[in-house]
């Protein structure tokens, strides 16, 4: 607790249980965000994360628990006393009020004068390139365009902290995209905290300084982007933020030490912290393809022969069966034509890329 | 009812199987309706003239059925046939608006000779002088009625004078009823006109003031009979111009202390009168009218109705009309010579839009 | 698929311009030339005639406008009429939008119950609920019984009954279910997401309302003020029962003129008035009620239930609020309440004090032949009202909706004129056109005077389902094989199904509680309201209360019995899911 008083916002012990339900929308969650953070909340739908969201910004109060801003306590406050504004995952616009009038409504409530809040509008409209469409009406707009009049409402006040629920989830891909860069070099600029909610993990890794995973209503893994890709907590991390094989191994002594062991092979180097069944995680693109019979040197090495082939543009995933099991192994497009269903490879990967769970 | 949540489930053929027997239930007695060989007689009558019972009764001995259309004012008794609403056979219409029937050609000139039971009719009513239009007769008599000041026996004693209703003692609490044929002579009455029916100009300016006076003495206006009495019985007004006496014997039966007087300006009497129309210029529709005036028939109606019907006195009697009811009616008094000096039969007034505008301000206010 | 395409000649699903006059098109022109516009030229063009000893002469005439021009009596009724309606339209929204409110965005469960609570009244005759308000507010009625006998008065006031409040009461009576259900509609619409980020800017909750919920409802409150403006503006029935002689307006001066004074071109030219000063103040309403932008998507996603411990302030408010919200209820169901209290009372007059029970109306309804007559007659005529309109809403609703007919916009607009026009001169319009068409008098005419009305209110809300309706869905299913009308019965229908239901529900209530149109249609054969109008004037039995008390008991019933399965359903269905 004593990073509470640099952190802008935090959240001590929420606990959230709805009427009628069976489990709590939220299960004890803490955590803080600093100044100036990019702070996303990674998880499938129904983890609680949109819940922690109204959270933050006072729609929902905590059965228990307190949420904190700048030290200060405003569980109790209501939302429109908060410092805080939301882009909404609908958007939200007033249909009845033009572009203009919906960035400038914050302003507005706040008790700006006309001129002066219609051209602070203006000038956030300019920011998220909307400036010619002030005279619109939100009907008359695209998804992408509505999306950053929503933010530029959200941001038109400079709030300390922003929360954006699942912003681009309507947006085709090269929208997004553009999106993602605007959003963060937006973010920069004003120096506002984004707590960023998604169930995207490209999303939430590409543009975080930290993020928070979530699964039934805990926090399942809170760090950076690496941490959370490349050391991941748990099984459902590891299987919900990026694209794994998981593989069932099988943990025994094997000469003097504990040797994990896929289908009676052994997997030298593994570390395995304890014997029994386990299971091995390996990321897609950390499985590499070989000629069958290549020496592997100090990786892993398993035999097996292509089943199919998929063509993803940039890389190909090239699915192999090794006996029993499927691995997946994703290799760059230029040098890959030879991947062709029937051929036998060989499977190989770096032990200390493989993180394995007993469970 | 109970349902056990789970266990019944109608589907929603079922619901839809079951609402479509109750509509054929309910539409069964349309359809299976007696026919009739006749076209049926319709009739334009008021409240208490033909019950259903006897139009029923009479429609099974003579095979022809008969549809009594109950009307509330004479208004209405000229718009319903005059546009088409209704087209009837019978129309009873009071004497004064006879000769605007006639011209309007909503009846034909009477058949006198098919109807013996005139016979039946009391000499004391002078129905001929009135029935009489361009020299035709056009209608017979049904019933025949005052239409006297009635009031509040226990908050005042017998009035003899229409002014009563603009004593300001009963500011609020006088009633009069919605319809101008007979609400008008009432008024020529009270300001002292020569004739009624045949207003001068100044007549005419002594019955605005008269209106304009008399409503701030006026909160109510009865649609009919019915409401009269609701009025009268909920405390609503205390006296006021009395449409039919049997309003004052209604609200007596309901132990309300009303009575009526003849006032000694004169009393407006109706006649109502058959009148037949074209369509209704059938053997059987002057059966069923001659039935009507049979003595029976006459005193059936009288004792459910206490009306006067047009029985004499003795023919009421020997028809079997109680003592008590006959204590209601008029039938008694009417045998005096001088009781009919005091009454002033209804008729044809000198311009009835004149009127009518009169008294659309005056029920506006803006007189 | 080619001999599909071939077969019938298909027009894609959204192409509104069909520059050929389409055969499904046809129907929806002979019914505005049938029962709009003839009726309507029939109105305008007798009110240039003149009479001359109580005939119409056929003589091109200003005579009668010029009357009116003159006539002080009917400027001061016309704008009497125009402003009791409104005012009560008005009370009527001040009233309803907090209820509505309260049902829409308040209230989380029930919801549908609390609205069905308000239609229900609608299904008891109007004449009976306001022949109750008599009861009520008379001399020896319970409201000056309650006040003197708490001694809040000396001795019963004449100010409640037989004055200008009482028709406003009445009207405002009136008024009310109209403007909750408008406004009820207009507010579940609302995104709750709109609220949230309107706090979430800032805006406290009085602000909230005034910027973002207001301006979002004011058209449904504008739809809701201009149906109860309609329904009391031509009523002349209700001020002539409550409003004693000031009561007086000018649907019966219209009536009179069709009536005893036989002037018709006077009384089509007051109808004409009547009708361009409604459809004045009916533009200049909605012109105040519009609002710019349009509000998509049709969910008003309703927030988690909150369950935060309330703190007993909060507490003491939200019952007061409940309290508040339950007063306009008493309102609504104080009439029917006397009704069913007088339903038991042994006496013929309907008047306080009560002269002990009995349950001989009950027994007196079985062999009351000429009510039972209307009752069966009011059923057949609802039902053909509905078949006719439903039907004929339906299918206009579909060649409008895939532009088989040109100008769409202004037949949807055309074909609802008769909902706009005053019940009185309604009512004198189809006299005018039935009579030219030779029908008599009776059932047909009835049928044909309701389904003028009721037929445009079916069209709206089938058309507003249409509208929402997936465009790809009838392409699915032509792309699955099927023709037209396979397409029809199999796919459009069904999905359409639950508007047709909830407007032929809608048309029975307003075909069964007609008076206005019907008395001017019904000749010798009234319909149940017009037969309790005619009761209420010579002869009322008190069977009437009992009829119309098992009426309500029975639509209670039948509500409760459709929540139930409705429920049931829903239950079944959610099993189904899991």
């Amino acid at each position: 607790m004593a990073k509470t008083s640099q952190a802008i916002l935090a959240l001590a012990g929420i606990d959230k249980t709805y009427d009628g339900a069976a489990r709590p929308a939220l299960d004890r969650i803490s955590l803080t965000v600093a100044p100036g953070e990019f702070f996303s909340i990674l998880g499938p739908s129904g983890s609680g994360k949109t819940t922690l969201l109204r959270m933050i910004a006072g729609f929902e109060r905590p059965d228990v628990g307190r949420v904190l801003m700048d030290g200060v306590d405003i569980t109790d406050v209501p939302p429109f006393r908060r410092d805080v504004r939301t882009v909404f995952q609908s958007y939200a616009l007033f249909p009845h009020m033009s572009v203009l009038e919906n960035v400038a409504y914050p302003l507005r409530m706040a008790g700006a004068r006309k001129a002066e809040r219609l051209s602070k509008a203006r000038d956030c409209l300019a920011l998220v390139s909307m400036g010619d469409f002030a005279a619109r009406m939100p009907h008359q707009l695209s998804g992408g365009q509505r999306q950053r009049v929503a933010l530029a409402r959200a941001i038109v006040c400079r709030p300390r902290v922003l929360l954006l629920d699942e912003p681009l989830g309507a947006l085709d891909l090269r929208l997004r995209q553009q999106m993602q860069h605007m959003l963060v070099s937006l973010q920069r600029e004003l120096g506002i905290a984004f707590v960023y909610v998604t169930h995207d993990q490209g999303e939430a890794l590409s543009m975080s300084d930290r993020v928070a995973v979530m699964s039934e209503g805990r926090i399942a893994q809170l760090g950076t982007p690496r941490e959370i890709y490349f050391d991941p907590a748990s099984e459902f991390v590891a299987q919900f933020v990026g694209r794994s094989n998981l593989l069932p191994i099988e943990a025994a002594p094997h000469e003097g030490n504990l040797t994990a062991l896929l289908g009676g092979r052994v997997l030298p180097g593994v570390s395995v912290p304890r014997s029994g069944p386990a299971r091995m995680a390996i990321r897609f693109e950390c499985v590499r393809l070989a000629d069958a019979g290549h020496p592997s040197g100090e990786a892993c090495a398993i035999e097996g022969v292509v089943e199919d082939v998929l063509f993803l543009g940039n890389a190909l995933e090239v699915n192999v069966r090794c006996g029993d099991h499927s691995i997946i192994a994703a290799v760059p497009t230029m040098g890959g034509e030879g991947y062709r269903p029937g051929r036998p490879v060989r499977v190989m990967f770096d032990p200390g890329q493989a993180t394995v769970f007993h469970g | 009812m109970t349902f056990h949540t789970g266990e019944w489930a109608p589907s929603r053929r079922n619901v839809m199987k079951g609402m479509g027997a109750a509509v054929a239930t309910l539409a069964a007695p349309g359809v299976l309706r007696r026919a009739y060989a006749q076209e049926p007689i319709v009739l334009l009558t008021w409240e208490t003239y033909h019950d259903p019972a006897w139009c029923q009764e009479w429609s099974a001995a003579n095979g022809v059925e008969v549809k009594p259309v109950v009307i509330g004012s004479v208004d209405e008794l000229f718009s319903q046939p005059f546009s088409g609403a209704v087209q009837p056979d019978v129309m009873y219409i009071e004497t004064g608006s006879l000769p605007r029937f006639k011209e309007a050609g909503l009846i034909v000139p009477f058949d006198t000779a098919k109807v013996p039971n005139i016979a039946n009719i009391t000499p004391n009513l002078a129905w001929k002088k009135y029935t009489d239009v361009g020299g035709e007769v056009v209608a017979v008599p049904y019933n025949w009625g005052t239409q006297p000041l009635m009031y509040n026996a226990d908050a005042m004693a017998a009035p003899d004078s229409w002014r009563a209703l603009w004593d300001e003692k009963y500011r609020g609490k006088v009633n009069i009823f919605d319809d101008c044929t007979i609400c008008f002579p009432m008024i020529a009455l009270s300001v002292g006109a020569k004739d009624p029916f045949n207003l001068t100009d100044a007549d005419f300016a002594a019955c605005e003031e008269a209106l304009r006076t008399l409503r701030p003495q006026i909160r109510t206006i009865a649609r009919g009979f019915d409401d009269a009495v609701t009025i009268y019985a909920a405390g609503e007004a205390l006296l006021g111009y009395c449409q039919n006496i049997a309003v004052v014997t209604s609200l007596q039966d309901k132990g309300k202390n009303f009575a009526y007087s003849l006032p000694k300006e004169g009393t407006p009497t109706w006649i109502d009168c058959t009148g037949v129309s074209k369509k209704g210029d059938r053997d059987i529709v002057y059966k069923f009218i001659n039935d009507n005036l049979s003595t029976k028939w006459q005193a059936r109606f009288i004792e459910a109705s206490t009306n006067n019907g047009v029985l004499d006195l003795a023919e009421a009697k020997a028809g079997g009309v109680s003592e008590a009811t006959l204590k209601r009616t008029n039938i008694p008094d009417s045998q005096a010579g001088d009781f009919w000096e005091k009454l002033v039969i209804l008729q044809k007034p000198e311009d009835f839009e004149r009127r009518l505008q009169i008294w659309n301000d005056f029920k506006a206010g803006t007189l | 698929m080619a001999d599909i395409a071939s077969d019938m000649p298909l027009a894609p699903a959204r192409s509104l311009r069909f520059h050929r006059i389409s055969v499904l098109g046809w129907p929806v022109y002979a019914w505005f030339i049938a029962l709009v516009l003839v009726p309507n030229l029939l109105l305008i063009g007798t009110s240039f005639l003149r009479t001359s000893n109580g005939f119409i002469v056929f003589d091109p005439s200003f005579a009668s406008y010029l009357r009116l021009w003159k006539s002080s009596s009917f400027q001061f009724l016309l704008v009497k009429t125009l402003a009791t309606s409104f005012g009560a339209a008005a009370i009527g929204c001040l009233i309803a939008y907090p209820m509505a409110y309260y049902a829409a965005r308040v209230v989380q469960k029930n919801r549908s119950v609390l609205v069905l609570l308000v239609i229900i009244p609608l299904w008891i005759s109007l004449l009976m609920r306001v022949f109750a308000w008599r009861m009520i507010l008379g001399q020896n009625g319970i409201l000056n019984s309650a006040l003197v006998g708490s001694g809040l008065l000396d001795q019963p006031s004449e100010a409640f009954l037989y004055t200008g409040f009482s028709v406003l009461l009445t009207y405002t009576y009136i008024s009310i279910p109209f403007c909750f259900i408008a406004i009820f509609t207009g507010l579940e619409k609302i995104p709750h997401a709109l609220i949230e980020a309107s706090q979430d800017s800032g805006a406290s909750s009085w602000q909230t309302f005034r910027h973002v919920v207001w301006p979002l409802s004011r058209p449904s409150v504008a739809i809701g003020f201009s149906l109860a403006f309609l329904m009391t503006v031509g009523d002349y029935v209700t001020p002539s029962m409550v409003g004693g002689i000031d009561g007086t307006m000018i649907g019966m001066v219209i009536a009179s003129q069709f009536g005893i004074a036989n002037n018709w071109p006077y009384g089509a030219a007051i109808a004409v008035c009547l009708m361009v000063s409604v459809g004045v103040v009916l533009a200049l309403v909605m012109w105040a009620g519009q609002t710019r932008g349009v509000l998509t998507g049709d969910e008003g996603a309703r927030p988690p239930a909150a369950t935060h411990r309330l703190t007993s302030g909060k507490r003491l408010l939200r019952a007061g609020g409940r309290v508040l919200f339950a007063l306009p209820y008493l309102f609504l169901y104080a009439p029917l309440a006397i009704m069913v209290l007088m339903s038991f009372n042994d006496s013929t007059v309907q008047a306080f004090p009560l002269s002990g029970a009995t349950l001989r109306w009950y027994a007196e309804l079985a062999g009351d032949q000429p009510m039972l007559a209307a009752v069966q007659r009011s059923l057949i005529v609802g039902f053909l009202v509905v078949l006719v309109s439903g039907v004929a809403a339906t299918g206009f609703a579909f060649a409008l909706h895939y532009g088989r007919v040109r100008r769409a916009r202004f037949f949807e607009f055309a074909l609802a004129v008769p909902v706009a026009i005053p019940g009185v001169v309604l009512g004198i319009v189809m006299v005018l056109a039935t009579q030219l068409a030779q029908i008599p008098s009776g059932v047909g005419r009835i049928v044909i005077g309701q389904a003028s009305f009721v037929m445009p209110v079916m069209l709206m809300i089938i058309l507003a389902r249409l509208r929402r309706l997936d465009g790809a869905l009838l392409e699915a299913s032509m792309d699955s094989g099927a023709n037209h009308w396979q397409s029809f019965v199999h796919v459009l229908f069904p999905s359409i199904r639950g508007a047709i239901i909830g407007g032929a529900l809608l048309g029975f209530t307003l075909s069964a509680d007609d008076v206005m149109v019907t008395l001017f249609l019904a000749g010798t054969s009234p319909t149940l309201p017009i037969w309790v109008w005619n009761q209420m004037r010579f002869g009322f039995t008190p069977s009437v209360n009992a009829i119309f008390t098992l009426v309500g008991v029975g639509s209670l019933l039948a509500i409760l019995v459709c929540n139930r399965l409705i429920f049931h359903a829903q239950t079944r269905g959610r099993g189904e899911e899991a």
